[in-house]
C-alpha cells in the first residue's frame, strides 16, 4: 500500500498498441458512444437556451438521435439513468428538507 | 470546455484524428495542436486564449535571451524580469481583490481614523472596488504561470535548453489536456515530446488511456458529484443546521471529493495526452494511505508539492541550514502554497497549519530517533495508526481550505461539538459513496498496470465496445450536468 516507486507512470517499451489500430479503436469508440448516447445528447441539447447555438447542436445531433433510436443502443443509458442513476441522484434525506 | 461534455468529447475526436493523420507533415501538426489548445481555451474567452499565446511569446523570448547572454549579472537581471512580471500578472488577476479589500483597508482603517482621514479612505474604496469587481480571474493562470516560471528559472539555471522554436514552448505551455487544472509539467518532460511528435511507429497505451480516462469520468462525475451534492455543500453552506455526525460526514466527504475531483481531472489529462502520445507524470499517488503529513505531501497534487520543492522550499535554504532555518522555510512555502490555491485568509492559515504541522511532525521524529522518512514497510499496526491519523490531520486542514470565511470554519467547529443532534444526512448510499471514493486510490499510480495490459491485449473492437459502454453506464448513473472541477477556481 505504501509503494510509492515508479512515478513517472510513462509506457513501458513494447507495450500499447500501434497508432493506426489506436485510431481504429477510438474511431469505433465514438460510434458506439454516439449510438449509445445520441438519444440523450439531443435531450440534453433542448435544454441549451434558445439561440444559434442550440439550434446548430439540434441540427448537428438530430441525425445522431435519430440512428440511436432506431438501434436501440439509447436503451442502455435509459436503463442506467432510470434505475442506479435515478436512485443515486434523487434519493431524498431523512427530515431537514433537502433534496 | 469541461471535460465530461459532448462538446469535449466532440472537439477530442477531432484533434484526435487530425493529430495522427497529419503526422507526414509535422510542423502543420504542431500549428493544428496549438490551434486546437488555443480553441479548448478560447472557447471560454477568447481575449484569456490570446493572452496565454502571449504569454508564451514573451517567456520563451526571455528564455532565448538568458540562453544568449554571457554576463551573469545581465542573465540574472533577466531572470529577476521574467519572474516578477510573470508574478506580477498573477497577482493582478487573482490577489488585486485580496490585497486590497483583505488586507491594505484593515490595515489602513485605524491608521486612518488616528488621522482623521477615514471619509478619504471611504471614498477611495468607492472609486477602486468597482474596478476590482471587474477582473476576472482566467481558468488555470496558477497552472500556465507556474509552468512558465519552471521554465525559465531552469533555462537561467542551465537544467534545460530553451525550446528549440517558439511554436515549441507555446504548445508546450497551452497543451489543452493539462492546460487548466494541471498536472504542471516541467519543460524538461515535457518539451522534449513537443520538438519531436511521437509518429505512426509510437505504441499507444489505449488499455491505461482508457482505464485513466474512464476512471476519471467515474470519480468526477458519481463520486465527487454525489459527494459534493449530497453531504459536503449542505455542510459547510449551512454548518449550524448540522450536528456532529452530519459535520464529521460533511467533512469527510469533503476530503474523498476533492481528491476524486482533482486527482480525475489529472487522470483525464494524463490519459487524453497518452492518446496523442504524450507522456505526463503522475499527480496523485493514494495521498490518503500516507502514514506522515511528509508522506502525504509526497503522493497529493505531486506536480505542485515538487514545484514548491525546486522553486521555492530549496532556493530558501531547505534543511541545509539548521533546525529553525528549515521550519521558517517549510512555514514560507506552505503560506505561499496556501495563497497559491486562492486569495483568502482561510488558505492562508491552510497552509500556515501544514507548514506548523510539517515542522512539529519533524521535531517529534527527531527527538523519538526516527528517521526523517518512513521507512518503506512500516509494521502493519503502525501503518493503520498513522494513515488514520494522517487523514484526520488532513481532514482538519480542509475545513479551512472549503470554508467560505472564517464564520463558516467557527460554524464547522462548533459543529463538531454538537453531539446531541440526530443526524439527516447518514445513509447507508453516503457510506458506501465514500467508501468507493476512498477505495479508488487503489487505482492511483501504476498499481492498475495488470489491468491496462490485459486490456491492450484485447481485440480492438472489444476494448472499443467495453469502453463505450462503461461510458454511457458512468454517464447515466450520474447526474444531469456537471459541476466544474474544483481547481478550475485556482
Amino acid at each position: 500500500m505504501s509503494d510509492t516507486r515508479d512515478k513517472t507512470g510513462g509506457t513501458p517499451a513494447g507495450t500499447g498498441v500501434p497508432v493506426r489500430q489506436a485510431c481504429f479503436c477510438v474511431g469505433v469508440f465514438f460510434v458506439l458512444m454516439l449510438l449509445f448516447n445520441g438519444v440523450a445528447m439531443y435531450k440534453s441539447a433542448k435544454l441549451l437556451e434558445y439561440g444559434r447555438v442550440r439550434d446548430l447542436w439540434l441540427k448537428v445531433l438530430h441525425p445522431v438521435e435519430q440512428v440511436s433510436r432506431l438501434s436501440g443502443l439509447f436503451y442502455v443509458r435509459q436503463a442506467a439513468q432510470d434505475t442506479v442513476g435515478k436512485s443515486l441522484n434523487h434519493a431524498s434525506v431523512k427530515k431537514g428538507g433537502k433534496e | 470546455m469541461l471535460f465530461p461534455t459532448t462538446v469535449f468529447a466532440l472537439f477530442f475526436s477531432v484533434v484526435f484524428f487530425l493529430h495522427w493523420g497529419l503526422v507526414p507533415f509535422p510542423r502543420l501538426r504542431k500549428w493544428t495542436l496549438l490551434g486546437a489548445s488555443l480553441f479548448f481555451y478560447g472557447y471560454w474567452s477568447w481575449k484569456f486564449a490570446l493572452m496565454l499565446a502571449v504569454s508564451g511569446v514573451l517567456n520563451h523570448g526571455a528564455a532565448v535571451w538568458i540562453t544568449r547572454t554571457e554576463r551573469e549579472r545581465t542573465r540574472k537581471h533577466l531572470i529577476a524580469w521574467a519572474v516578477a512580471a510573470n508574478l506580477l500578472v498573477l497577482a493582478v488577476f487573482k490577489y488585486t481583490g485580496f490585497l486590497f479589500a483583505r488586507l491594505a483597508v484593515p490595515l489602513a482603517v485605524p491608521l486612518c481614523a488616528r488621522l482623521g482621514t477615514t471619509e478619504q479612505l471611504i471614498g477611495l474604496q468607492e472609486q477602486v472596488l468597482p474596478f476590482i469587481e471587474k477582473i476576472v480571474l482566467p481558468v488555470g493562470i496558477s497552472f500556465y504561470t507556474f509552468q512558465a516560471l519552471s521554465y525559465v528559472v531552469d533555462v537561467y539555471r542551465r537544467h534545460t535548453p530553451a525550446a528549440a522554436s517558439t511554436l515549441d514552448f507555446v504548445n508546450y505551455l497551452a497543451f489543452f489536456p493539462q492546460l487548466v487544472a494541471g498536472p504542471i509539467v516541467r519543460a524538461a518532460g515535457l518539451l522534449p515530446q513537443m520538438a519531436v511528435f511521437p509518429g505512426w511507429s509510437a505504441r499507444l497505451d489505449t488499455g491505461r488511456a482508457a482505464t485513466l480516462i474512464l476512471g476519471g469520468l467515474f470519480k468526477k462525475m458519481v463520486i465527487a458529484n454525489w459527494l459534493a451534492e449530497h453531504l459536503a455543500d449542505p455542510v459547510f453552506a449551512m454548518p449550524e443546521e448540522y450536528g456532529a455526525v452530519d459535520t464529521v460526514l460533511g467533512v469527510y466527504a469533503y476530503a474523498v471529493q476533492i481528491y476524486c475531483d482533482f486527482s480525475a481531472y489529472s487522470d483525464i489529462a494524463i490519459g487524453c495526452a497518452l492518446l496523442l502520445g504524450f507522456h505526463f507524470p503522475i499527480n496523485f499517488h493514494a495521498p490518503y494511505f500516507a502514514v506522515t503529513l511528509q508522506e502525504f505531501w509526497r503522493r497529493w497534487h505531486i506536480s505542485l508539492s515538487t514545484w514548491l520543492r525546486d522553486y521555492l522550499y530549496i532556493p530558501l535554504g531547505g534543511s541545509r541550514e539548521g533546525t529553525m532555518r528549515t521550519r521558517w522555510n517549510l512555514l514560507v512555502t506552505f503560506v505561499l502554497g496556501g495563497l497559491w490555491h486562492g486569495a483568502g485568509w482561510t488558505f492562508v492559515l491552510w497552509g500556515t497549519y501544514h507548514g506548523v504541522y510539517l515542522s512539529l511532525e519533524r521535531m517529534a521524529r527527531r527527538l523519538c530517533g526516527l528517521p526523517e522518512k518512513p521507512p518503506e514497510h512500516t509494521p502493519l499496526g503502525w501503518a493503520v495508526l498513522g494513515r488514520v491519523w494522517i487523514f484526520q490531520v488532513v481532514c482538519f486542514a480542509w475545513i479551512l481550505f472549503r470554508a467560505q470565511n472564517m464564520a463558516a470554519v467557527g460554524g464547522i467547529l462548533r459543529g463538531l461539538g454538537d453531539w446531541g443532534r440526530a443526524s439527516v444526512l447518514f445513509s447507508g448510499t453516503a457510506v458506501l459513496v465514500l467508501g468507493i471514493g476512498f477505495l479508488m486510490q487503489f487505482m492511483d499510480g501504476n498499481r492498475p498496470r495488470r489491468v491496462w495490459d490485459a486490456v491492450n491485449r484485447w481485440p480492438l473492437w472489444v476494448q472499443a465496445g467495453v469502453a463505450a459502454v462503461l461510458l454511457t453506464l458512468i454517464l447515466g448513473v450520474g447526474p444531469e450536468g456537471v459541476a466544474p472541477f474544483i481547481y478550475f477556481q485556482f
